[in-house]
């Protein structure tokens, strides 16, 4: 009876003290998040801050079943969500950014009967290993963070968030058109940028 | 919901890449799903972009933790 009650120990100060030094590790990467997806800083901050308490008040619920850091993604998704659809009218999208719905960068990809052109797959298939696997997600997060703030703030909506399209289009005021394709831009731009890193990762070997 | 877009019976490359980006967010149709297959098994580019897609994806769900194989 004894060893029963023992195998699940409430948290006692010394867990909760370094479980707490392993979340403030992720707080950075939280905030880089964050930072993508909601365009004032203060938001950022602010859901990153309760992200964090949310955490260290439910620590005990931690499993260690799934990662730290896919825990606190977790919770950091649903903070974003909330800010989201509470402060919808911050949430916009910025005029300066590029919001033209053409893909015409793209024309240099394809030949004139639409085929690939081979030089814009030349970088082959990703990498596989444990040891660039690391590098790997690093450019992956780079990519993200290099498109366009529009962009990227739409495409986090729908591949990070998970959102509907139908709700995004709603809540900014997008037409399914124009929401198609820049969620089609985004990945266009990141199939270039990261397989191009992956390319050099392929000559570093 | 708009009708059925009348695509080539021949897709091309970039309307594959479209489909294959819009199979993210929506299923395909079967005639859509049936065009993207047939013209990635016969289209050798489009065998390395789709593929390049997939691991894309596969590590952007590695990097936003989506599943619980998720690095930590």
């Amino acid at each position: 009876m004894d060893i029963e009650v023992m195998a699940t120990p409430p948290l006692d100060d010394i867990t909760a003290q370094i479980l707490g030094d392993q979340i403030a590790e992720h707080r950075d990467f939280l905030l880089r998040v964050a930072r993508l997806q909601l365009s004032r800083e203060e938001d950022a901050l602010d859901v990153v801050q309760e992200t964090l308490a949310g955490a260290l008040a439910s620590a005990g619920r931690f499993s260690g079943t799934i990662p730290l850091r896919a825990w606190l993604i977790g919770i950091l998704r649903h903070k974003i969500i909330d800010a989201i659809r509470k402060r919808a009218r911050y949430v916009q999208l910025d005029p300066d950014d590029e919001l033209n719905p053409g893909e015409s960068e793209f024309d240099r990809h394809f030949q004139a009967d639409d085929c690939w052109r081979p030089e814009a797959v030349a970088h082959g298939s990703c990498p596989q290993g444990v040891a660039v696997h690391k590098q790997l997600l690093g450019v992956v997060e780079f990519c993200v963070a290099k498109l366009p703030v529009n962009t990227g703030r739409v495409f986090l909506m729908r591949e990070f968030l998970d959102m509907d399209f139908d709700e995004i289009a709603t809540e900014l005021k997008l037409t399914p058109g124009n929401l198609r394709v820049l969620l089609y831009r985004a990945r266009m731009r990141l199939r270039d940028c990261v397989s191009r890193g992956w390319g050099e990762l392929h000559e570093n070997r | 919901m708009k009708t059925v877009d009348p695509r080539p019976a021949g897709l091309s490359c970039r309307g594959s890449t479209r489909l294959v980006s819009e199979a993210r967010d929506r299923p395909l149709t079967d005639a859509e799903a049936q065009g993207l297959a047939t013209h990635i098994r016969d289209c050798p580019q489009c065998q390395v972009a789709s593929r390049q897609f997939a691991d894309l994806f596969a590590l952007l769900e590695q990097v936003f933790a989506r599943g619980a194989d998720a690095h930590s």
